[in-house]
């Protein structure tokens, strides 16, 4: 691991660390952040849409569906399987964890879900490729020049 | 099924496909993912209806599939056993076996192309068939709800059944049925339009059209307008449930004011062909046979109600004495004017309805004449709504004959393909019996090569569903060009789920009958090929020949039944009609409405049309009488011995015609006994003629002449003003040879002939002989008449014409060109047949022709011996199709007219037809033989 990807990291902690409103990141979380990071694997576009979603609060799994229709004016719609296997995997990969549900949720069949400081990391990282990517594009014109607020 | 259900209905289809899937999900989240499905659904139908719904499943499924895919595969064996495991196999080897069938297919597209061919040809003429059916025959009332609607019709005590009722009759049901919510009547009429304005429609089928060339068309009369009208009760539009497009219906008007101001209503279709659509319409008048009437409405678009058409107009039952001149209609029990309908009220049963109607009838039996058939027992009928006035015997014994002659071209269409396959089987003996010795069983060789041919049926269905469509598309149109421009036939032919239901199950049943048969066999040889490369192409070539036997058979018999009718047709046309229908025209003089022509006047006119008519070259006689032709005859009870006709001392109801004394020689009828009537100036003595039949009937054994009658047409419809033979004893002076009538059961035949007095010629057509073509003179004759009185309209037609109009000669005809069409499909099936057999022949025995060559038989030789063998099928197919006839022509007999049912000519004739295309079929792949190059042949393997 290089040095800029050191401190990548380090900053990364400290974004956890407001969001999760934890002291500190377990072990567990660590590795997996490295992993995700060294790994530069791309997240899917639905993946990425979930991280965005519930990057503001905990939602259940419509109304994830529903604010990113709302979000890309319904260029990306997820099916109810396509939702579940992926946050299944999110699960799994401790990019997301369960919360339990609003006290006014009546329905006992809802499940809120809420980001964990590896899946703000992995959300953050994957921007910031995308990110890479578009400067790119831009240098060599395939996007107009951007306009800063200056 | 509602959105809602359909919902809930995918939802659990949903959930039992996420099954086995638990593991690609959070624990436990199965029921949220359905939630979540279940709440996509609800937005997706709420926001773009069904449409939407099916894009949220598709998108559903394929994420679905996709979820199974990607997960790893040893989840899918660490899943619980599911319980439609061995549902799921069967499914499994479907596909599998539909795929392998797909690319074997694709690769002999030669043999799939000719297949799916004949394939098609079978299952279109059968859809068809079942579409014209449910369009005609089947079809239900033109209302909202058809399905509470029926058809009032009564079982007479002779068995008969009979759709029409009386007025008054109607009356009774009407207001005496507690279980219906409403009874109507309907009655067609033809009425003359005057004063309508605007351009004069033209009539839609002209003398060059089909129909008009067959003169099936009825005589046109080229001054006046015809105009279709229904005439219809008040309660019509309300009980079917219709309302106007626009204006309003008679039952918005009370009787009163009905009478007061004559209204009528215009069909939408006449509207627009007529006025162009003109909202002006309502309000304006137009005159029916001269009387005044105001169009209150419009009718919707189509609008057919209880009939087939739509017409120009709607005309009220309770004004219907105003076209007519005359009340009686509505006051006679036994005029049988109208049919019939009703609306069961809720919660009433149709054999609930049939008994209270039955009770009813009987309650009416003494209203009636003595001697009305009514008037002894009856009982009501109650049948499912349907525009069609009762399906009778020989409606329904044509219907199951053309039913039967489409499914046997399915079945030749199906041995066809079996022969196909057959052949296509011998060629892939060696992959079969190779799947065998891998171990695949018979049963799954055999359940592959079903699934290949149902897949080829069931693209069969799929080209013929909509090529069939077309062609009956066009062919609704072209017929809806040729109905009587003053009605506008609908008829809806649209595949509907009933069609597309019995497309696909023809089209599978199809599959599995012409790929049975094959699969058995050649799984069965391809067991024994494992083991001896020969041997097994015997057994399929008697299988292949016993295919084209039973094809030529089965289309023999088609093709001879086809031609039992055309020559039924024909000779119904050329029967000994007693009198000469070849030299003979009909002229029928309608003076115009509005003026005053005088009784005498007319006559003065007719007797002036006359001379110039006779004076015209080519003419050889004239005379004014009702030809017997005529479809309209006029009936009087006839009572003997100077007795005024009563029912206590009625004898028979005959038909009666006027005469002049020359009629006999102009038509060219002798009389058998007595004189004619004597031409003299004054009016005519009380002296009758009868034909030879009436004679019998009313003095069977006696000499008729020198006895007396008297007739009584009280209780016959007849118009106002009309002669009649009531009160005079007449004389009978002869007995003139019987003349063949129209009526179906031949009662016209019996004739009284009454002596048409002089000034009454106004009455009678003019009856013209001619010399030679009367069609000849028809164009002079027109003219002649156009510079006695512009004013007159003359309808002219030969008498042949009017008798090609009967009802007998139709229904014949008509039978006879779908016999004749379906049979030629048959026969174009079966020599396609012939020929591809004889061609996959003539392949396989390659090898063995070229020796034969090669050891120096003559080309001539191997011609005939390929001919010979090709030909036997077809003649053992000849044999057993004739048999097969002759139990069908007696089924035929019915609709026979005057033909042994065993027709030489027919049976002969189509055999030689079909054996002289069975020898051209067989004849083109049997020159390739002779072409065989020995060398090339014996290197084959």
């Amino acid at each position: 691991m290089d040095a800029s990807n050191q401190e990548q990291c380090e900053s990364q902690k400290q974004y956890a660390h407001g969001i999760d409103g934890k002291d500190s990141i377990s072990t567990r979380e660590w590795y997996t952040i490295i992993r995700y990071m060294s790994a530069r694997r791309p997240l899917s576009p639905q993946v990425f849409q979930i991280l965005l979603s519930l990057a503001e609060r905990p939602r259940h799994g419509y109304a994830i569906i529903l604010e990113i229709q709302e979000r890309t004016a319904s260029k990306t719609r997820l099916t109810a399987s396509t939702l579940y296997a992926a946050l299944k995997r999110l699960l799994d990969a401790g990019l997301v964890a369960e919360v339990a549900a609003k006290a006014g949720d009546s329905d006992p069949r809802r499940r809120y879900y809420r980001l964990t400081p590896s899946g703000v990391a992995a959300g953050r990282a994957e921007a910031a490729r995308l990110d890479a990517l578009t400067t790119e594009a831009r240098a060599r014109r395939w996007l107009p020049a951007r306009h800063f607020e200056s | 099924m509602s959105l809602e259900r359909t919902r809930h209905f995918a939802s659990g289809v949903y959930r039992r496909s996420l099954r086995g899937l638990d593991h690609g999900l959070p624990a436990g989240s199965l029921d949220e993912a359905v939630q979540v499905f279940d709440d996509l659904q609800r937005d997706a139908a709420s926001s773009g209806g069904w449409w939407a719904l099916a894009r949220c499943w598709i998108s559903e499924a394929i994420a679905v599939r996709t979820l199974r895919r990607t997960l790893p595969s040893h989840s899918h064996a660490s899943s619980r056993p599911r319980p439609e495991g061995a549902w799921m196999i069967l499914l499994e080897t479907l596909v599998q076996d539909l795929r392998y069938g797909a690319r074997t297919l694709r690769r002999r597209d030669g043999f799939a192309i000719v297949s799916i061919l004949a394939l098609a040809l079978g299952i279109g003429v059968n859809t068809a068939v079942f579409t014209a059916y449910k369009a005609l025959i089947a079809r239900p009332l033109d209302a909202r709800d058809p399905d509470t609607l029926v058809n009032f019709s009564l079982r007479l005590h002779s068995g008969a059944t009979h759709a029409t009722f009386s007025y008054p009759d109607y009356e009774a049901y009407r207001d005496g049925l507690r279980s219906f919510s409403g009874v109507i009547a309907f009655s067609i009429e033809q009425l003359t339009l005057t004063d309508a304005g605007g351009a004069v429609a033209r009539r839609g089928a002209e003398n060059g059209s089909l129909i008009g060339r067959l003169g099936l068309l009825p005589p046109s009369a080229s001054n006046k307008e015809i105009a279709s009208t229904f005439v219809v009760s008040e309660n019509y539009f309300s009980v079917l449930g219709v309302a106007p497009e626009r204006g309003r219906v008679f039952d918005a008007m009370s009787a009163s004011e009905l009478a007061a101001s004559p209204s009528v209503l215009i069909s939408d279709n006449y509207w627009q062909r007529r006025f162009a659509g003109d909202p002006a319409v309502l309000g304006k008048t137009i005159r029916l046979q001269g009387t005044v009437f105001t169009i209150i409405g419009i009718t919707p678009a189509d609008f057919t109600g209880t009939s087939v058409a739509a017409p120009n107009f709607w005309l009220p039952l309770s004004l219907y004495p105003l076209v007519h001149a005359d009340s009686r209609r509505l006051r006679d029990r036994e005029d049988l004017c109208c049919r019939v309908f009703g609306r069961l009220a809720p919660g009433a049963s149709m054999r609930e309805a049939q008994a209270e109607a039955t009770v009813l009838a009987s309650r009416l039996r003494a209203l009636h004449e003595p001697n009305s058939e009514l008037r002894k027992d009856v009982s009501a009928v109650m049948s499912p709504g349907s525009p069609l006035p009762g399906i009778n015997a020989s409606l329904r014994l044509t219907i199951v004959l053309i039913m039967a002659a489409a499914g046997m071209v399915l079945v030749i269409a199906c041995t066809n393909a079996a022969g196909l396959q057959l052949a296509r089987a011998t060629a892939r003996q060696q992959e079969l019996g190779m799947r065998l010795s891998l171990g695949a069983s018979r049963s799954r060789l055999i359940r592959q090569l079903v699934t290949e041919s149902t897949l080829l049926g069931v693209l069969a269905g799929s080209l013929a569903l909509p090529v069939t469509w077309t062609m009956l598309h066009l062919a609704v149109t072209r017929a809806a060009e040729e109905f009587p421009a003053e009605y506008t036939l609908v008829l809806n032919i649209n595949p509907d789920l009933a069609v597309f239901v019995y497309v696909l199950v023809i089209s599978v049943l199809a599959g599995v009958l012409f790929g049975l048969v094959p699969a058995v066999a050649s799984s069965r040889s391809a067991l024994f090929s494992i083991t001896r490369a020969t041997g097994t192409s015997l057994v399929h070539s008697r299988l292949r020949h016993g295919l084209i036997a039973a094809q030529v058979a089965v289309s023999v018999t088609l093709m001879i039944a086809g031609g039992l009718l055309v020559r039924g047709a024909i000779q119904a046309l050329r029967m000994d009609t007693g009198y000469d229908v070849e030299h003979l025209v009909d002229v029928s003089l309608q003076f115009p409405e509005g003026r005053t022509y005088a009784a005498d006047y007319k006559a003065a006119l007719v007797r002036d049309v006359r001379s110039r008519l006779a004076a015209l070259p080519g003419v050889t006689g004239i005379t004014s009488a009702r030809p017997p032709s005529d479809q309209g005859g006029t009936r009087a009870a006839v009572s003997l011995n100077g007795e005024a006709p009563s029912p206590r001392n009625l004898r028979a109801t005959l038909y009666y015609t006027w005469v002049q004394p020359n009629y006999f020689e102009t038509l060219g009828i002798p009389l058998s006994r007595g004189r004619g009537f004597r031409a003299q100036a004054g009016p005519p003595d009380h002296a009758v003629i009868l034909s030879d039949s009436a004679a019998q009937r009313l003095w069977p054994g006696q000499n008729p002449i020198g006895q007396s009658l008297r007739l009584g047409t009280d209780g016959q419809f007849h118009n106002t003003g009309e002669l009649l033979p009531d009160g005079p004893t007449w004389q009978v002076v002869g007995v003139a040879r019987d003349t063949r009538g129209v009526t179906l059961d031949g009662s016209d035949s019996q004739q009284v002939y009454v002596p048409l007095p002089e000034d009454r010629l106004q009455d009678s057509p003019i009856l013209v002989r001619t010399h030679s073509d009367p069609t000849l003179v028809i164009r002079p004759m027109e003219a002649e008449i156009a510079t006695v009185d512009p004013g007159l309209t003359a309808t002219t037609s030969t008498l042949q014409a009017m008798l090609r109009r009967t009802d007998a000669f139709l229904i014949t005809s008509t039978l006879a060109a779908i016999a004749s069409s379906i049979s030629l499909f048959g026969l174009l099936l079966a020599s396609m047949g012939i020929y591809s057999t004889v061609s996959y022949d003539v392949v396989l025995r390659t090898r063995e022709l070229g020796i034969r060559m090669a050891i120096g038989a003559p080309k001539r030789n191997v011609l005939a011996l390929v001919m010979r063998g090709s030909l036997r099928p077809v003649v053992a197919g000849l044999l057993l199709g004739s048999i097969l006839a002759g139990g069908a022509s007696r089924l035929l007999r019915g609709v026979l007219y005057g033909l042994s049912a065993i027709d030489v000519i027919s049976f002969v004739g189509a055999s030689l037809l079909f054996l002289v295309i069975a020898l051209a079929a067989s004849w083109l792949p049997s020159r390739r033989a002779m072409r065989i190059d020995p060398l090339v042949a014996l290197r084959e393997p």
